[in-house]
């Protein structure tokens, strides 16, 4: 079975690949646009109501399929783009239908003002529980909205002067002025349907190539990666609940101008489910993976009508068997196009690198310490760092050197001491903000995106405050040259596409690098970045950090290949136990009997 | 008779793309201790991963003339091959008498060699709870839960990181006691020290492979490691 | 204040009760696997519909327990293979969250099945029949339910303390690594751990049925109620699991009587997010260490 799939999947890519290629650039840049998608879908399903007419039974289940379509596709924005299992976008979508219902049956709202005060609804209510939500981990997030969903639906029946109750709303009819005659042609509300169903996919697929959607999927996949980068994970998840759950109360409204009549009923528990697992079979993620999980799962159950329970057992089965062999769901791929960001960094022009000469200090630690349960890792350490200098951190397994980086990131709180830049204290600021600061670093394992493209990847690092244009221009030069060392070259079509899935560790080494130095940082982080690297990637690797080094960069370098350390720093700090056990030049290392003790045990 | 011979044919670890151990062979005899030494990330918790069966790995395993690369690492564990991890791994919610209590249970027989006979400085602290003791108490009880897990073959990972030298030089007395009361120790060390102390044979790993064979004893051993750590 | 005994107190910690096991059945899987049964809910509601359905097929009742025994075992065993074990202490909260949430809308059409999803009245468990004790109308239930959550509880306690299979339960949740490294095997614990959480299911669901309808459409509501008692008590605490049932059983019919019985499920909703604004780690848990 999951052979089979993977077969049919291999011959759908190579298709595609074909026709891809044989398509002239222009065109396939005017064909990857959300735009053209969209065109095409309001093209299509236009076509299609015109050819059966908004009354027949497939014009009603195309108009089916267009609302829960916008329903799936902001679900798409909270659990794909966000990583937040969502199981209330069933209660968005209760509510948007009832906000809707109560402004046209009580108030005689026409349809394009009810629509976007049911949107609106939507959008509060997911906020309000995105405050909360957007601190919890999976599992609270999931049993929240299924709080939420559960209490909708009492809502519902308990507000009966408003909601009917039981009894439902009936006569929810579309009208084009306040108060006026609803209008008598299906077709308004056909168009309506169809037209929205067209733009949210253009709105969703537009927030994914944005900066905040950017951000957003960085933080689903690597959350402190990407603190490391300055963004931090907490807003990105709530405006992703708040606009997932504002399409989802779009589509709920909607629904109510297709049935013309709601209660309670239409609005179980499992229709929640029935969004999640159309995102998830279509590829939660993926733009058009969500659309195609719609469509699959209003038209199958339509066939299994007049099998009672096959619906819902089809569900769940569906469900369990995705998640052991095919969990990423059927359009498994995520990236999005940033082509900026390539485009800048293949401009950049050659720089010349001036002498390497330490400058004034800017970077001071003092007395820092850091326990973990009672155990010292740090055990007050104090060290200085100069612009433009290369200080090489090393000492045996357990010595503090991750926990010396990791506090001066920002990543743990230290438990005493002083951490300042240019003066200023970082002590106690998120990691986030001290990116921010001008910090930037790299981690033992790379901390990098699988679900993005190499270009979304070097479009995630922003610079923040100033920089002068040589180190700016440096900075963007190495960059460029750690990717060439990876073999990721920015002019290949393939960084446009290629996920960090499907790379090799050394590859998202250099991947991971490059986005250090994306933000043009002051002080750079480097945790055992030579780790898993050939002898000729390493020899390339030195001479980026020698030239931003000479451009001005300060740099903290963690390893074990000693040749490597004293080829390249300025100084070298010797941590053993926790605190600063040698300090010196790289040179006068292996001529101290303290350090080969503590380093290799020779005696 | 406490000890078992432990025989790696071929052994074959990757993660992912990469290759972390390549082709290695070696034979740890009853009652003697043979040492895995080399910079960070030369592959030397890789391969005792991959004996141990916590990471799935290419190659044959025995112990004596049992098959172990086809089993799950628990049984591999019951079947004698003792693992020492890389960090400890103690049970911290558990006491240190229920650390020692929960190896037994799973053990084959009664160990022949007390694991309180071995490291009497437990005793005092047997109801205290492992999460609270200090690293290198929790090193002492690791080695003791190995050992009441009465295995033939004893894996050791690093067991000196983060010690402080006094506790250093207790660990490498424990070593001893160990490879002579017959087990067959098979040890990962950064510290060339402790294999010159207890007079092992060497395995020195570079990038994954085999880059000497040697004595503890060898007075060339810090050159060659040096040599090695620069490659 | 005899009226608040009666009405809210009474019933609100018989409730409570039952929201406690559910929790404790949470909590039994959670500690060993990292793994939260959505699909524990609709486990509580099988116990009572295999009964009745066995009862129905014209088995004696004893038998009817038996055999629905068995049905739990076998539907514990086949969620632990396809939803828990591939997931056990990975991290991939959102892989055995859609797993156990798959199982779970299984579980809850084919327990729509024998009666339409009907409530059905059960009068195989304990009597709901209240008499008068020490100026109190109590049931028999009501009663059963508060001792059977400290018995269970109890039990569990002393099982993960005094047993071996208890401590290896124990070892496997502190670190899996070096559980394994000593010979217990995760899959066997996860079987244990999974089948031990489907026994607890097992009496809260006799008592369920006991104080009210059985209900298959209640399953999601009772995971939803369990999981606010694990969030009130600290994830994977037997003692906070207890606690944090009684607590939301009384403050929930509180709000049932004086307020409303459509605002149960607000109140129990908005206890869960005051948890989470002030105590994300609950009244008992210990907030994590943070990892990079």
């Amino acid at each position: 079975m999951s052979y089979r799939l993977s077969a049919l999947s291999r011959a759908l890519r190579a298709a595609a690949a074909r026709g891809h290629d044989a398509t002239p650039a222009p065109v396939r840049r005017v064909l990857a646009r959300p735009a053209a998608h969209s065109a095409a879908l309001l093209v299509t399903a236009t076509a299609l109501l015109a050819l059966w007419g908004p009354l027949s039974y497939n014009g009603y289940v195309l108009q089916l399929v267009c609302l829960y379509a916008v329903a799936t596709l902001g679900l798409n924005i909270t659990t794909g783009y966000a990583g937040a299992l969502s199981l209330g976008q069933g209660a968005s979508f209760a509510i948007g239908a009832y906000v809707t219902a109560v402004l046209v049956v009580s108030h005689g709202w026409p349809i394009w003002a009810a629509l976007p005060v049911a949107a609106l609804a939507g959008l509060a209510a997911g906020a309000l529980a995105g405050f909360p939500a957007g601190r919890l981990g999976a599992i609270g997030l999931a049993m929240m909205s299924l709080g939420l969903m559960l209490v909708v639906n009492d809502m519902l029946i308990q507000f009966q002067s408003v909601t009917g109750g039981n009894n439902g709303l009936a006569g929810i009819d579309a009208r084009l002025w306040f108060g006026g005659e609803p209008v008598s042609t299906p077709w308004v509300v056909a168009i309506v349907i169809v037209v929205v169903a067209s733009v949210s996919y253009w709105l969703h697929a537009r927030y994914r190539t944005s900066r905040l959607g950017r951000a957003t999927v960085a933080v689903r996949d690597e959350p402190i990666g990407a603190s490391a980068l300055g963004v931090s994970g907490y807003l990105t998840k709530v405006v992703a609940f708040a606009a997932g759950s504002a399409l989802g109360a779009l589509s709920g409204g909607l629904f109510s101008f297709l049935s013309a009549y709601i209660s309670p009923d239409a609005f179980s528990s499992n229709l929640s489910i029935l969004f999640l697992v159309m995102v998830v079979l279509g590829g939660s993620g993926s733009r058009l993976g969500p659309v195609v999980g719609a469509v699959l799962l209003v038209l199958i159950p339509l066939r299994l009508d007049a099998y009672p329970h096959l619906n819902n057992l089809l569900y769940g089965a569906l469900l369990i068997v995705l998640m052991r062999l095919r969990p990423r769901g059927l359009f498994s791929r995520t990236a999005a196009p940033a082509p900026q960001a390539l485009r800048d960094l293949a401009a950049t022009p050659e720089v010349e690198v001036p002498e390497r000469a330490p400058g004034e200090p800017i970077l001071k630690v003092t007395d820092l310490r850091r326990s973990f349960g009672g155990v010292d890792a740090l055990g007050g350490v104090s060290m200085e760092l100069r612009r433009g200098e290369i200080v090489g951190l090393i000492g045996p397994n357990g010595s503090g050197k991750t926990t010396l980086l990791n506090v001066v990131s920002g990543h743990y709180p230290p438990t005493a001491g002083r951490i300042t830049l240019h003066g200023t204290d970082l002590g106690g600021l998120g990691a986030a903000a001290v990116a921010k600061r001008g910090v930037s670093r790299t981690f033992q394992t790379p901390k990098t995106f699988p679900g993005m493209s190499i270009e979304e990847h070097l479009a995630l690092p922003a610079v923040h405050g100033e920089r002068d244009e040589a180190m700016r221009d440096a900075c963007r030069r190495g960059a460029l040259t750690l990717l060439e060392l990876g073999g990721l070259d920015p002019h290949d079509p393939a960084a446009g596409t290629r996920e960090s899935r499907v790379m090799s560790h050394g590859q998202l080494r250099f991947l991971e690098a490059a986005m250090a130095l994306g933000t043009c940082p002051e002080v750079l982080l480097l945790d055992e970045p030579a780790a898993g690297l050939s002898a000729a990637e390493i020899e390339g690797f030195e001479r980026v950090v020698s030239d931003v080094a000479a451009a001005g960069v300060a740099v903290v370098i963690v390893e074990h290949h000693l040749d490597m350390i004293s080829r390249l720093v300025d100084r070298v700090v010797v941590l053993d136990l926790g605190t600063v056990l040698w300090e010196g030049e790289p040179g006068d290392l292996h001529s101290v009997d303290s350090v080969r003790a503590a380093y290799m045990g020779v005696a | 008779m406490n000890g078992g011979r432990l025989k790696v044919d071929a052994l074959r670890v990757r993660y992912g793309g990469v290759t972390a151990v390549e082709d290695l062979s070696l034979t740890v005899e009853p009652g003697t201790c043979l040492a895995l030494l080399g910079a960070n990330g030369a592959g030397k918790t890789s391969t005792l991963r991959g004996i141990g069966g916590l990471e799935s790995a290419g190659g044959g395993i025995w112990l004596d003339d049992l098959r172990l690369d086809n089993l799950p690492a628990s049984r591999r564990a019951r079947a004698g091959l003792g693992h020492v991890l890389e960090g400890r791994h103690v049970f911290k919610s558990l006491s240190v008498a229920e650390n020692l209590r929960v190896a037994a249970a799973r053990a084959a027989h009664k160990p022949e060699l007390d694991p309180l006979d071995l490291l009497p400085e437990l005793r005092p602290m047997l109801q205290r709870l492992a999460g609270g003791l200090s690293g290198g108490q929790q090193q002492m009880l690791a080695i003791a839960r190995a050992v009441a897990g009465a295995p033939r073959v004893i894996m050791l990972d690093e067991p000196t990181n983060g010690l402080s030298p006094k506790l250093v030089g207790r660990t490498i007395e424990i070593l001893a006691d160990l490879r002579d009361a017959g087990f067959a120790v098979l040890l990962v060390e950064q510290r060339v020290e402790v294999a010159q102390k207890l007079e092992a044979d060497v395995v020195v790993l570079r990038h994954g492979h085999v880059a000497h064979r040697v004595r503890g004893t060898d007075p060339e051993l810090p050159d060659l490691l040096q040599a090695a750590y620069l490659s | 204040m005899d009226e608040f005994l009666q009405t809210v107190l009474v019933p609100g910690l018989a409730d409570g009760a039952i929201y406690g096991l559910v929790a404790v059945g949470f909590a039994t899987l959670f500690t060993t696997t990292g793994v939260i049964n959505f699909a524990h809910g609709q486990m509580v509601m099988l116990m009572p519909m295999s009964v009745l359905v066995a009862v129905g097929a014209g088995l004696p009742v004893w038998l009817a327990y038996v055999a629905a025994l068995a049905v739990m075992v076998v539907v514990a065993l086949t969620v632990e293979w396809t939803a828990v074990r591939p997931f056990v202490q990975s991290g991939q909260s959102a892989s055995w969250l859609l797993s156990t949430l798959a199982v779970s809308v299984v579980l809850a059409e084919l327990l729509a099945v024998p009666y339409s999803g009907e409530s059905r009245n059960f009068t195989y468990g304990v009597s709901k029949h209240r008499f008068d004790l020490a100026g109190l109308a109590v049931s028999p239930a009501e009663l059963t339910a508060v001792a059977a959550l400290f018995v269970v509880a109890g039990l569990l306690v002393v099982f993960y303390r005094r047993t071996r299979i208890g401590l290896e339960l124990r070892a496997i949740a502190d670190d899996l690594d070096g559980a394994e490294a000593i010979g217990i095997s995760r899959a066997r614990a996860s079987q244990i751990a999974t089948v031990l959480s489907a026994l607890v299911a097992a009496v809260t669901g006799v008592l369920v049925a006991s104080t009210q309808l059985v209900t298959p459409s209640l399953g999601l509501s009772y995971t939803f109620y369990g999981f606010v008692a694990t969030a009130i008590g600290g994830m994977g605490s037997i003692g906070g699991a207890v606690a944090g049932g009684l607590v939301i059983g009384v403050v929930s019919q509180f709000a049932g009587v004086h307020v409303g019985s459509l605002t149960v499920n607000l109140t129990v909703f908005l206890l869960l997010v005051v948890v989470y604004v002030v105590r994300p780690h609950g009244l008992f848990g210990a907030a994590p260490v943070r990892a990079v």
